[in-house]
């Protein structure tokens, strides 16, 4: 009995349209829009210091002032980069400095410097440049610059460094997987609306092989997407995804189970099918903001109240341990994501029994 | 109304500011294993470096963080034998725009790690803010822009129950009766906007500009072209219900090319070429002249844009209804 109405399962989702669109489109059309729109974002490619400026005022006679801050300026050059221009009217190069023409103003005095910066719209590379300036002079004035420090080494580690690309084909894929769950919502929901519980509790079957065989259909979706997904990161973003690609989709796979679940409870309890998927898309949004699916993950880890938000996320989990495991890294990651994605699945089969069973009773 | 012009605007405002960080700053993690004067210098002297966020971290940790994409380099601080100078070196992944930049501060700090004497450069004060409010600004455009949907339900209803036929019936002209409602639509969106800019100057928001007037200025030229949109739609749409695909389909794919989920100047050349040709993005980009030349006038090409383009949907909007009405009139005496 369950076999048959597992092939009716397949049968009704797979000759709609709207559903296929879904699982093949979908997850495609985040990965590309996402990877391409932030691939210079995610590189950390800032241009920081493109077209950096910083003007110059001598203000002082002493040879010796104005030749340590042409070493300064020859060190910072050659270091980031920026251009260092001689302004001979203060005024014109401080306002020039506010309509963001330069980082700033730099008097040279006989007893220091006098650093003029726009009080409402400094640049981070004027703001980088300008404590640098402020290090290297300070320095100089402690006199103690004759000092030669030992080489620093630099390390080139070959592991793969993230960018967009890579990124997102995980990310845009959990999130669709999330999206995922409005498919099987609307599938419980749609058996309740037309009455057909009643039929099928008169048929012999129960309640309960109807909801494992719409959330198996659900799994058989996701899988399709992951497929899919893979396929198309492989041939067309040429994304590698790893040694560790078998645990990576162990652990979609445990996201489209919980996806899947969490459809079914939501069907169970809808009232209308606008109420339905307004939950699942709300719910999914904010899992995927929090969990890094739009913004990238490490930059909501790095805000301090935000880090310790992002935790309720079960995608902030889920993508977490998909970088470590794409970076060949099996670790508490990889388990915590599991073992969170699988004690939800398991809260809301709890939920789903208790709600299927109210179901039942007004069948 | 008052719930859909006051708070729900503000917790979309606080929550996308938070949620939409797309800072510029670097971030170097640091493992520090020497107690030395020289290795606390160092560690020093980069968080004193603005626009380079430091993190201590463990040195087994570093790859993992640098792989992450949660730090872009890692600097390793380790004592040497014999020496009271620590040896440092750097891991990265590829290349980083800062790591010259890292470079020179650390070699200053070697060679100089003394005490410290007082600064010789004096810089002038700049106020201390909080969030920027361009972290939400996309999104808040596209907010402002959907806000005219309540004026667009209430035209198409108004058609549907006759009430303006009855209106009209009074010696009201066409013109001057939908004038009139938009203006009192536009009224409270107006009221709504400078809620949004109240909230923003008492949470010390930054707005990056010399006088944060301007911002108002453009969110009231975006109001205007809210009520315009959606007098233009509502002449061709026949039920209310229609109107949130306006918001789905015509105004979050353009919001999307004009940066609403990513910051306009981090994509790509073709998906900034679409996007320039958005209101949405004419509305960022006079913001964005505010900012970075400090001039309330310097956006005055991009309002001018938005207001012409207003004016143009605004009378396309009522001369196309008058002609569906007559049209949709017709069909029914059929």
């Amino acid at each position: 009995m369950f076999f048959v109405q597992m092939w009716k399962e397949i049968k009704v989702f797979f000759t709609s349209k709207g559903n296929l669109l879904f699982m093949f489109v979908m997850p495609l059309l985040l990965i590309t829009i996402f990877s391409f729109a932030l691939r210079d974002y995610i590189s950390a490619d800032y241009g920081t210091f493109d077209n950096g400026c910083i003007y110059y005022y001598l203000n002082t006679q002493n040879e010796s002032r104005s030749g340590e801050f042409n070493e300064i300026r020859e060190k910072m050059t050659g270091a980031i980069g920026i251009s260092f221009e001689q302004v001979y009217d203060y005024e014109e190069a401080c306002r020039r400095v506010e309509s963001s023409k330069a980082y700033g103003v730099i008097t040279i005095k006989d007893n220091g410097y006098d650093y003029f910066r726009s009080s409402f719209n400094e640049p981070e590379g004027g703001k980088l440049a300008r404590t640098l300036f402020s290090q290297i002079a300070d320095n100089y004035m402690s006199g103690t610059t004759s000092r030669s420090g030992p080489a620093i080494n630099k390390v080139r580690v070959e592991v793969n460094k993230l960018d967009s690309k890579n990124y997102y084909t995980f990310a845009g894929l959990a999130f669709s997987i999330m999206f995922m769950g409005l498919l099987v919502a609307f599938m419980v929901y749609d058996e309740k609306k037309f009455g057909t519980i009643e039929r099928i509790k008169l048929g012999g079957a129960g309640i309960l092989s109807m909801v494992i065989s719409k959330v198996l259909t659900g799994v058989i979706c996701g899988l399709i997407m992951i497929v899919t997904s893979f396929a198309y990161s492989r041939t067309v973003l040429k994304v590698d995804w790893g040694n560790k690609a078998g645990y990576i989709v162990i652990v979609l796979l445990c996201l489209v189970i919980f996806s899947a679940v969490f459809g079914c409870v939501v069907g169970l309890w809808g009232k209308n099918r606008t109420m339905c998927q307004s939950s699942v898309l709300m719910f999914s949004m904010l899992c995927g903001y929090l969990g890094g699916s739009i913004t990238p993950l490490y930059l909501l880890e790095n805000l301090p109240v935000l880090r310790f938000i992002v935790k309720i996320s079960p995608l902030y989990y889920t993508n977490r341990a998909i970088i470590s495991l794409y970076n060949g890294i099996i670790d508490e990651k990889t388990t915590y994501s599991i073992l969170v994605l699988l004690g939800l699945t398991l809260a809301f089969i709890i939920l789903g029994i208790h709600l299927g069973k109210k179901v039942t009773k007004k069948a | 109304m008052i719930y859909l012009i006051t708070i729900q605007p503000i917790m979309i405002f606080l929550l996308m500011s938070f949620l939409l960080p797309y800072t510029t700053m670097h971030n170097v993690v640091v493992s520090n294993d020497s107690t030395s004067k020289a290795a606390i210098r160092i560690v020093d002297d980069l968080r004193k470096l603005e626009g380079i966020k430091v993190q201590e971290t463990s040195e087994d940790k570093i790859t993992e963080k640098l792989s992450g994409g949660n730090a872009e380099l890692g600097v390793v601080i380790k004592d040497t034998y014999g020496s009271e100078v620590p040896s440092v070196s750097f891991i990265v992944i590829g290349e980083s725009e800062i790591e010259s930049t890292i470079e020179l501060c650390v070699t200053e700090s070697l060679r100089t790690w003394t005490e410290k004497t007082e600064s010789v450069v004096s810089v002038n004060d700049a106020k201390k803010k909080w969030l920027s409010i361009s972290n939400s600004l996309a999104f808040m455009i596209f907010k402002t822009l959907t806000a005219g949907n309540l004026l667009g339900a209430l035209i198409i209803e108004e058609r549907k129950n006759r009430m303006k036929d009855r209106i009209l019936l009074s010696g009201t002209s066409k013109a001057s009766y939908r004038l009139g409602m938009s203006i009192v639509y536009l009224i409270f969106m107006m009221l709504g906007s400078v809620i949004y800019y109240l909230v923003g100057l008492i949470l010390n928001f930054d707005f990056g500009m010399r006088n944060s007037l301007g911002f108002l200025l453009m969110l009231f030229v975006s109001n205007v072209l809210s009520v315009s949109i959606y007098v233009f739609f509502a002449a061709f749409l026949k039920k209310e219900e229609s109107l949130g695909f306006v918001g789905t389909f015509v105004l979050m794919p353009m919001a999307l090319f004009a940066g609403v989920l990513f910051p306009y100047r981090f994509m790509p050349k073709a998906m900034q070429i679409i996007g320039a040709c958005f209101p949405q993005r004419w509305i960022g980009l006079g913001i964005e002249k505010i900012q970075t030349t400090g001039s309330v006038l310097s956006c005055w090409k991009e309002a001018l844009m938005v207001l012409g383009l207003s004016v143009i949907l605004f009378i396309i909007g009522i001369n196309c209804e008058n002609s569906q009405k007559n049209k949709w009139r017709i069909k029914t005496n059929e």
